[in-house]
């Protein structure tokens, strides 16, 4: 009996380590084995590879096609887009990992049944059972198979005037699984009519490449000529895929009728931005802005720039960026071209504080026009921003009649730009006398740069008593500063009018004196 | 020697008394005040005018004017003073009757010149101080010590100047046999050398050198402007070259007269010294010759 249950126990315990080699250390593990394609496509296969019992030791796997149906196939694991052969699962750890297989067919490759032959070898440490997992994944190659593109408008019918083009959404969807390029023709038109693929950045395109899974969307613009008659015309629009002839389609139907308004705007072909449409200015500072026109039109067109609104006296003036002084009234826009123009719009000096609309507008000869809407606030009470300020070094001073006294303003440029011509000017005032004591004007004041002038003050003689105030400002040809004032106290001197009286008596006094003691005859 | 002063300021003061109460004298000496009075306060008020063209300050704008008008007429005072001291006494027979007193000649002639000069420094000086004192209560121009000071140096040069003027009238006074001829000669004196001088001399340049151009610039370089007490007096109170006619004339002065302020008294006395010797050594001289021809004189009638 005891001899027995040894027996019994040996075989159990010299059994144990047999059965372990009997589990796989790693799981491969599918789902779709097999796709229907198109010569030239991809086909992509989804492979789980899991680790097995054995999570104390890392274990390896190593990736291969063991076999393909000749030369011209490729096929290769990939893991986030990166080709691999061989993956690790670390120590410690279990967990399921995802490879892709990727299969190109050949362009040349006919129709039929292809099976590439996959295998999987794990390796490591604790593996003792070095045999390889297989698994098949088959390939039908059909040229006729449906393309896994698709293609739609947003509005695939809309109704224009003749002559005037219209633009239609289109959206090329990829449900492959590998990014796509694909190409785009117009497949039927009616004649004479002008049928363009723009990007949404405004290029014409011939191809376009479209993220695996996701969608891209380009606009057709559609022309119609002018003497159109009226009625319902289809374009058909072809997509597909760069190294295939088969088209996936859509058909835009524009019905053409002259008896609908036709449209102002030349949005569609014209575009008008400005990155700056509000400033705030003092009124008697222009407003610049900078205004970017842009021409989707194939042919060279002329624009006439106009402001369409304004405030009454206002000015308002188109100025080459390049050169300011260079006034624009027409534009010669080639076709696709760009144009940077600066709009100043210059205010009354006497306007008063508020917002003021401004819109400025590119116009054809037919009246078609686009526009942009500016907005100029006016702040008299700005002071910082000032581009030329001044600073007298008094506010105020006090005077006797006859007598003056120096202060020196400061003048500033506060630009960017040098300011050219500036001079000093001072408000005359009765019983006061201003002498500006410089000669003529600043020729140029350099960006930052400040200067000092002096200017006499002198209370006339017979000024009289009381505060009198001197307004000065500064100005540079059509910039002048903020108005600053002196106020010029005039008092007369208590002092002097005793020492005349004491004169006059005194003299009085001697002559008496004299009378009195000489004078006797 | 005591008697002598004594003898002299009672002559002096007789002169003096005689002056001051004179309705001839009288009646010019308020004309003279009130020319100066009006003058100043006028010129005072044009700020303007006189700031740019002369560039004072304060109310000695005023006496920039008024130091024309009184070079103009200072010497008539002094010839009203003096033109007649001795030919009246001469006439009226008191001067023999005087000298039959313990009083010499000399004491007679410096008491009534001493007694003349008092005269003629009060006028001035009342005249110019009453002034002075209107146009500083009525405008409340400030004017500080140096100003007065200013002031008082101008009524001292300007009684040196009317003295000069003084001692040609003593000295005609005692030359002459009554006191028409006398005020005659004073007034052509005057009109001469202070009015006309400047003109004559140079129209006799522009004559002779056959253009205007440079004609100031001849006359001012020959010196023969010297001769005029006017140029002197123009010179040290306004830095022109005479008080008549033609004097306002060229000659660009460094310093524009003791009214200038943009100099001190010192540059100004720096600048001028030799014409204010020449005011103040001419009338000693005149008087010294009026002296001397007063104690040889003949005074019988």
């Amino acid at each position: 009996m005891i001899k027995e249950t040894l027996a019994v126990l040996m075989i159990i315990l010299l059994s144990a380590p047999l059965t372990s080699a009997d589990f796989a250390h790693i799981a491969v593990t599918t789902d779709i084995v097999g796709k229907v394609v198109r010569p030239g496509d991809t086909a992509e296969f989804t492979i789980y590879l899991e680790k097995g019992y054995n999570t104390t030791d890392d274990v390896s796997v190593t990736l291969f096609i063991d076999k393909k149906p000749d030369d011209d196939w490729m096929a290769g694991f990939y893991e986030d887009n990166d080709q691999v052969s061989r993956i690790t699962f670390p120590a410690g750890e279990s967990g399921k990992k995802q490879v892709t297989l990727r299969v190109r067919i050949p362009e040349n490759a006919s129709d039929g049944t292809y099976i590439i032959k996959t295998g999987f070898q794990p390796y490591g440490e604790s593996v003792t059972n070095y045999e390889y997992i297989y698994r098949d994944f088959v390939v039908n190659v059909d040229r006729n198979a449906a393309l896994n593109l698709d293609m739609y408008a947003d509005i695939p019918g809309r109704a224009t005037h003749p002559g005037t083009p219209v633009t239609v959404g289109l959206r090329i969807e990829n449900d492959y699984d590998s990014r796509t390029v694909v190409k785009l023709d117009v497949i039927s038109k009616p004649s004479e009519w002008g049928v363009d693929l723009l990007s949404d950045d405004g290029f014409r395109i011939t191809k376009i490449c479209v993220p695996a899974n996701d969608e891209k969307e380009i606009d057709v613009v559609v022309c119609p000529p002018i003497n159109v008659s009226k009625g319902d015309y289809t374009i058909t629009i072809g997509a597909a895929p760069e190294t295939g002839d088969q088209y996936i389609t859509e058909d835009l139907s524009i019905s053409i009728n002259p008896d609908i308004e036709s449209p102002q705007g030349l949005s569609t072909y014209m575009e008008i931005h400005a990155p700056i449409t509000g400033l705030e200015i003092r009124p008697e500072t222009p407003a610049e802005f900078i205004v970017t026109l842009r021409s989707r039109y194939d042919q060279r067109i002329s624009l006439n720039l106009k402001a369409l609104e304004m405030p009454e006296n206002w000015n308002v003036e188109f100025l080459s960026v390049e050169g300011e002084d260079v006034r624009i009234t027409t534009l010669e826009m080639p076709p696709g071209g760009e144009q940077q123009l600066e709009v100043r719009v210059r205010p009354t000096t006497n306007a008063s504080d508020g917002i003021y609309p401004v819109i400025v507008g590119a116009l054809l000869d037919d009246g078609r026009s686009i526009s942009q809407k500016l907005e100029v606030t006016i702040n008299e009470g700005i002071e910082n921003s000032q581009i030329l300020s001044i600073y007298p070094s008094y506010s105020e001073v006090t005077l006797n009649p006859g007598s003056s006294t120096e202060v020196r303003v400061n003048l500033r440029n506060n630009w960017d730009e040098p300011l050219s011509n500036v001079q000093l000017e001072v408000q005359d005032v009765s019983g006061i006398r201003t002498e500006i004591r410089s000669f003529g004007t600043i020729e140029e004041l350099e960006p930052g740069e400040s200067r000092t002038i002096p200017v006499e003050i002198t209370a006339r003689a017979d000024a009289g008593s009381g505060v009198k105030e001197i307004f000065m400002r500064a100005r540079s040809s059509d910039i002048q500063s903020e108005e600053k004032s002196i106020r010029v106290d005039v008092k007369k001197s208590s002092g002097s009018g005793f020492i005349g009286i004491g004169l006059v008596v005194l003299a009085i006094l001697v002559l008496a004196v004299m009378i009195r003691k000489f004078g006797r005859r | 020697m005591e008697n002598n002063i004594k003898n002299v300021i009672i002559i002096t003061q007789k002169e003096f008394a005689d002056h001051i109460w004179s309705p001839r004298f009288l009646g010019f000496a308020i004309t003279f005040t009130l020319i100066v009075f009006v003058f100043g306060y006028q010129r005072g008020a044009e700020v303007d005018y006189l700031e740019h063209l002369l560039g004072t300050d304060g109310m000695l704008r005023g006496f920039l004017g008024i130091a024309k008008i009184v070079g103009t007429f200072a010497p008539l005072i002094g010839i009203v003073l003096g033109f007649d001291t001795i030919v009246r006494e001469v006439k009226s027979s008191s001067l023999n009757v005087l000298l039959t007193h313990p009083m010499f000649r000399d004491n007679i002639i410096t008491g009534k010149i001493i007694g003349s000069a008092i005269c003629l420094f009060l006028i001035l000086l009342i005249s110019i101080t009453i002034s002075t004192g209107t146009m500083l209560t009525i405008s409340g121009v400030s004017a500080d010590g140096e100003d007065i000071l200013r002031i008082g140096i101008f009524i001292i040069i300007t009684f040196f100047y009317a003295l000069i003027f003084l001692g040609i009238g003593v000295i005609t006074s005692i030359l002459v046999k009554n006191s028409s001829n006398s005020l005659v000669y004073n007034i052509a004196i005057w009109l001469f050398f202070t009015i006309l001088f400047s003109q004559i001399i140079l129209s006799c340049v522009y004559t002779l050198t056959g253009g205007m151009e440079g004609s100031i610039e001849v006359a001012v370089g020959s010196g023969v402007l010297n001769l005029s007490p006017g140029h002197h007096y123009a010179q040290v109170a306004m830095g022109a070259n005479n008080v008549g006619w033609g004097g306002g004339l060229g000659g660009d002065p460094r310093i524009a007269g003791i009214f200038d302020t943009h100099f001190t008294i010192t540059q100004w006395l720096t600048e001028f010294w030799m014409n204010l010797v020449v005011l103040i050594v001419t009338p000693i001289i005149l008087l010294i010759a009026a002296f001397i021809a007063f104690l040889r004189k003949d005074i019988t009638r």
